[in-house]
Order: C-alpha cells, then sequence, then structure tokens
C-alpha cells in the first residue's frame, strides 16, 4: 500500500509543479472512466460506435486546436462559434453544382476565415482591451452578419461535397483523417518551429519576448488567424454534412473547444499546456457525449440539454483542479 | 484614480463635475437626448407621452438587470449568466403557479432564492476557486440552460394567476407601470449604496486596485460574493417582474439580456478596467439601448441589427475608454 501512496503523492507533487505541462492526468481520467463505461454500456467498444466517435470528435477537434494556440498565447477567442456559423452560411449561400465553383468557394471561407482571425488579431493590436471582451464582440458581429445571410432556407450545398467530407470506410473516416492531419500539422508548426515557441513565450511572459526584438503583436494575429483558418473548415465540414448552413451551428462550439482546452491541461494564463492535452480534452469530451446519447436514448431524454450541464460542470472543475498553478 | 476616490469625500458640485466619470454620465444622458430627438424625427407618431412611457416600461427590465451587471463590471468580472437566471426564474415562476393565486408569495420568494443561489455559486467559484468570471460565468449560463430546458422538456407549460397578471397591468396614476416604479426605485436605491455606504466604497476599491483594498483590510471574497449574489438576485427580481406582463410562457425571455446588460453597463460609462463607473449611468445606457432596439423593430431588421449594433457599440466605447486611460 505504502509505495502505491507515494506513487499517487509524487504524481499530484508532478502536476502541482508549474514548470511541467503535463497532460497525464487526463489521459488517466480518459482510462478510469472508460472502465465503468463498459462495464455499463457494453456497445460503447462496438467498432462501429468508436468508429463513430472518431467522426464526432474531428470538428471539435479541429477548433480545439485553434483555441489551444489562442490560449497558449494568453488570449482567448469566444467567436469561434459565430465564425463557423457565418463560413456555414457563406459557403451554403454562395455554392453551386459546378466543381470549379466549389473550390473556389471553399478557398474563399478559408480565406474568410483567416481574415475574421486577422479582425480579431487587429483590433487587440490597435487597443489595449481584453480579449474576453474584443472577441465576445466580434463574436456577436459576426453572428448579427450571419443572421442577416440567414433567410428563410439555409442555402444549398452540392451532394458532392456532401460525399467527399463525410467518406468513410471501417475506422477510416474523411473527417478524421483530416482532423489527423490538421492535428500532426499544427502540432509540429508548435513543438518544433520558431513561431511555436513565440506562442509559447507570448503567453509566458510577452514583455520578455517583446524586448528581445520579436514583434509580439504579430505572434498574436497569427495566433488568432490560426483560429479563423480551423473555424473556416469546421464552418465548411458541417455545411456539407447536412448540406445547408446556419446562424445557429457553431452555437456549442465555443464553449466545449475551451472545455477540451483546459481540461488538457492548458493554463488559462496562457504559455502553459499543448496540443496533446487538448487531444485528450477533445477525446474526453467526445466520449462523454457518446455515452450521453446512448444512456439519453436508452431512457427517452433529450441529450443536448445534459450535455450543456455536463460541459459546464467539466470546465469548472478542471479550472478548479488547476487553480494552483502559476 | 479621481473616479475612484470621487465618493469617498464630500464633493461640491462642480468638483463631481470635473471628474472624468461625472462628464461620461452627462455625456450620455445627452447622447440619450439626441437619440430620442433622432427617433422623433424619422417617425412623428411616436411623439406622445404614452410612447415615452412605453419606452421606460420596456427598459425598466433591463434596467433593473442592468444595475446587477453593472456592480459586478465594476469589481472587475462579467457576468453572462444573467440571461439564463431570467429565464430559469421565468419558467419556474409560471410553471410553479400554475393559476393558484395562493402559491403566488411562495413562487416568487422561490424564484428570489434560486436566482441568489446561482449567483452565489458564480461568487464562489470566482473567489474560492480562483476561477475567471467569464470562464466560471459561462459555464453557469450552460448549466442554468440545461437546468431549464431539462425542467421545460422544451415545452414549457404553466399559466399565471389572474391576480398576479393584474399586478403587471396595474397603472400608477392610470400611467405608469408598476416595473417602471421599481426601476426607478432599485436605481436610486444602488446608486446611493454605490455612492454613499461603505459597501459601495469597496466595490469602487476592489475594482480599480484590488491589493491595495486587501492591504487596507477590505475582505474582497466577500464583497465579490456579495455583488455576484445581488447580480443573481435583481436578475431574479426582474424575471418576476417582466413575467407579470408576459401572457405565455416563453424559453426566449432571457435570451438577449446577458449581452444588453453589458452593453447598458459599458454605454453608462462603466469601465471593464473596474473601479470606475456607477448605475446613475447605466440608467441612461439602459434607455439608448432599448430605443436602438425599437427603432431597430420599427425597420424590422432587430434580430441581426441589434446584434451588429450592439457589438460595434461596445467595443468603440472600450476602445475609446481603453486609449483614454493608457495617455
Amino acid at each position: 500500500m505504502k509505495p502505491f501512496a507515494d506513487t499517487i503523492k509524487t504524481f499530484v507533487r508532478d502536476l502541482r509543479n508549474p514548470k511541467r505541462h503535463s497532460s497525464k492526468i487526463i489521459w488517466v481520467l480518459l482510462v478510469v472512466l472508460l472502465i465503468p463505461i463498459i462495464i455499463v454500456i457494453p456497445e460503447f467498444v462496438r467498432p462501429a460506435n468508436i468508429a463513430n466517435v472518431l467522426i464526432q470528435m474531428a470538428p471539435l477537434g479541429m477548433v480545439a486546436i485553434g483555441q489551444t494556440y489562442v490560449i497558449l498565447g494568453g488570449g482567448i477567442d469566444l467567436s469561434v462559434g459565430s465564425q463557423i456559423s457565418l463560413i456555414s452560411l457563406i459557403a451554403s449561400t454562395l455554392m453551386t453544382d459546378s466543381p470549379l465553383n466549389i473550390i473556389a468557394v471553399a478557398a474563399l471561407c478559408l480565406v474568410c476565415g483567416v481574415l475574421f482571425g486577422a479582425l480579431n488579431g487587429f483590433i487587440l493590436k490597435l487597443f489595449p482591451m481584453p480579449p474576453i471582451i474584443v472577441t465576445l464582440c466580434t463574436g456577436y458581429f459576426f453572428q448579427g452578419i450571419a443572421f442577416a445571410l440567414h433567410k428563410t432556407s439555409g442555402g444549398y450545398i452540392p451532394v458532392a461535397l456532401k460525399q467527399v467530407l463525410t467518406a468513410n470506410s471501417g475506422f477510416f473516416s474523411v473527417p478524421f483523417g483530416l482532423y489527423v492531419l490538421l492535428f500532426a500539422i499544427f502540432a509540429y508548426v508548435l513543438y518544433r518551429t520558431r513561431f511555436g515557441r513565440y506562442v509559447y513565450a507570448l503567453g509566458g511572459n510577452a514583455d520578455v519576448l517583446e524586448k528581445s526584438g520579436i514583434r509580439i503583436d504579430r505572434i498574436k494575429i497569427k495566433t488568432y488567424m490560426v483560429s479563423g483558418l480551423l473555424c473556416a473548415i469546421v464552418g465548411i465540414y458541417l455545411a456539407a454534412r447536412l448540406r445547408s448552413g446556419s446562424a445557429r451551428y457553431g452555437d456549442e462550439y465555443t464553449l466545449l473547444s475551451i472545455t477540451a482546452t483546459v481540461v488538457g491541461g492548458t493554463s488559462m494564463a496562457g504559455g502553459l499546456g499543448g496540443l496533446t492535452g487538448t487531444f485528450a480534452g477533445t477525446i474526453l469530451i467526445s466520449m462523454l457525449t457518446n455515452v450521453l446519447n446512448n444512456i439519453a436514448f436508452r431512457y427517452n431524454l433529450q441529450s443536448t440539454y445534459y450535455k450543456d450541464i455536463i460541459t459546464g460542470i467539466l470546465l469548472i472543475s478542471a479550472m478548479y483542479f488547476y487553480r494552483n498553478r502559476k | 484614480m479621481k473616479g475612484m476616490l470621487a465618493p469617498i469625500r464630500k464633493l461640491k458640485l462642480t468638483q463631481i463635475l470635473r471628474t472624468p466619470h461625472a462628464v461620461g454620465v452627462f455625456g450620455v444622458y445627452i447622447g440619450f437626448i439626441i437619440l430620442l430627438i433622432i427617433s422623433y424625427i424619422i417617425s412623428p407618431a411616436s411623439r406622445t407621452l404614452q410612447d415615452f412611457i412605453n419606452l421606460l416600461k420596456q427598459s425598466s427590465g433591463l434596467g433593473m438587470l442592468a444595475i446587477g451587471q453593472t456592480m459586478v463590471i465594476m469589481t472587475g468580472g462579467i457576468d453572462l449568466c444573467l440571461g439564463s437566471i431570467v429565464t430559469l426564474v421565468h419558467v419556474l415562476t409560471i410553471g410553479l403557479m400554475n393559476g393558484d393565486p395562493s402559491r403566488i408569495l411562495g413562487v416568487c420568494l422561490l424564484g428570489l432564492a434560486v436566482g441568489s443561489l446561482a449567483g452565489l455559486f458564480n461568487g464562489l467559484g470566482i473567489t474560492k476557486a480562483r476561477i475567471a468570471p467569464f470562464v466560471m460565468t459561462l459555464c453557469t449560463d450552460f448549466i442554468l440552460r440545461g437546468l431549464y430546458m431539462i425542467y421545460t422538456k422544451g415545452q414549457p407549460k404553466g399559466i399565471l394567476a389572474e391576480s398576479f397578471r393584474n399586478l403587471g397591468r396595474y397603472r400608477i396614476f392610470g400611467m405608469v407601470p408598476l416595473s417602471v416604479l421599481f426601476w426607478i426605485v432599485l436605481s436610486a436605491l444602488f446608486i446611493f449604496i454605490l455612492k454613499k455606504t461603505v459597501f459601495g466604497n469597496r466595490v469602487h476599491m476592489i475594482g480599480a486596485n484590488a491589493v491595495c483594498s486587501t492591504l487596507s483590510g477590505v475582505k474582497n471574497d466577500r464583497i465579490i460574493i456579495a455583488v455576484y449574489t445581488l447580480a443573481g438576485l435583481l436578475a431574479a427580481f426582474t424575471s418576476i417582474v417582466l413575467t407579470m406582463d408576459m401572457s405565455a410562457v416563453s424559453l426566449n425571455l432571457g435570451a438577449d439580456y446577458s449581452m444588453d446588460s453589458i452593453s447598458a453597463a459599458v454605454v453608462g460609462g462603466t469601465m471593464f478596467a473596474g473601479g470606475i463607473g456607477g448605475v446613475e449611468g447605466t440608467v441612461a445606457g439602459a434607455l439608448i439601448i432599448r430605443l436602438i432596439t425599437s427603432l431597430l423593430q420599427k425597420a424590422n431588421i432587430a434580430n441581426w441589427g441589434k446584434l451588429l449594433i450592439q457589438s460595434v457599440l461596445i467595443l468603440s466605447v472600450v476602445a475609446a475608454n481603453s486609449r483614454k486611460k493608457r495617455t
């Protein structure tokens, strides 16, 4: 019993050590949660269901990558949900059946996403305002434009795009593949490039970064642009999946992406954490959502209502757990 | 700093006018009057006393709610869950009352308790667990939304007791609704509390410099918890007053209130940096927001025009203030 207690103690001390950005605890939590889930709901581990969870986690995972960049840089992006909705509407308003048009509109959407992110960054550069206020307001702004674009029907998305973006066979599916690809790219950028180190430094100690001759505004704008780009990809994917756009598609992603990031061990103050933690956080949320859907289906309940509550409690407890860092 | 210290001493009128915040408050009222004149030019039909009282009535709910938001912003926080408190209390009030006049008092008290509890929960999370205010209140917002959706199952039911609805129809001197009276009384009360009491001074102080207030022996945590609880209580009270006027249950009653109350407080001169501001500006802020809303409704672009205008309005006010503070 003694060595076990010691292990636990070292483990907890490791976690409390502000110099380490450990995402171990979240992986442990995942495994600990998985055991009762498998006992209560054996269907959870069926291959079809696992494949389903992987598809479901893709959009959230992509948004959370961007959110992690922004939070690591000491900011926060509350406008991701509205950006996704607006992009889905831009796509569904402009698309027609010709392949050239599909590609052009998709490219336009990606550019728009980057521009939305850049807008957030530029406002922050011009005025010394807290990022919460700025992104909350730009979020309402984007949602306003989305409502203006959202007339009676949700527009039109060609079948071909849906078929391409939702194709799947067995464990492999396009959305999850895309997520893994993007994750690999952005993890490489974050951990192995100079820009990635600057993002950490920006959240850790912006003053020092500025005094060593780096233009911190540019780094900050770039983090928001990353977030915007990923929102655009998710916006196109969601629009394609349901073959229409809506001013409400993105609503849940704001809180979910923050939750995935923070649960994964990234500090709200910035400079601490990383994408591996966010990956685990995304898995946790998708797993819980799937289990919740399963239970809700069994007892004939509405799962989305419970999902809101659970997300809220999850984020509060994660913040409470990490409160002593930094 | 002048704005922070102003309420501590007794000031002559000339001195008050010289503080930056006081000038801002006069500016807000002048802005409201200009906006009112513009609206009268646009629609001559609205140049009646009845129409002005209607504007007051529409603003009263927002005005009461924004008092809480103002205090929260003054302590350097933000409360994003007020809208959900409004809807939750509204749904509970109507659902539990269900036409029985003998339950009115009990149901109202329960509503107030629910609102205060939600506020208390926010306050405890922010102070004891040291969670950033916007994260904490955003989470509470989602939790409360989940709760009222579970309670109503998406289809709210219930009817109001006739005597309760009569309260909503009652007009003082045949003109002024009760909600406006409540708004005036509460605003006056909280202007007094913030300007003249120890509690009010401490609210200013925490927002201006939390470390300084701790060092002077103020228990910051208690004040912050009290402020969030008061904000929840005021939101619940607002919800009950709004419910008096409703003919049916609505799950969208509180939807805009979080955003609207932030706009009202910020337009009224309360600064996000904390410590500067007051309810006297928020009153005009609420009037301005509701006047803009009604103008947009006349133009039939309320649902999206409101979001665009409010976001730009908040951003520009905060941006202007941030520039001022830096120089």
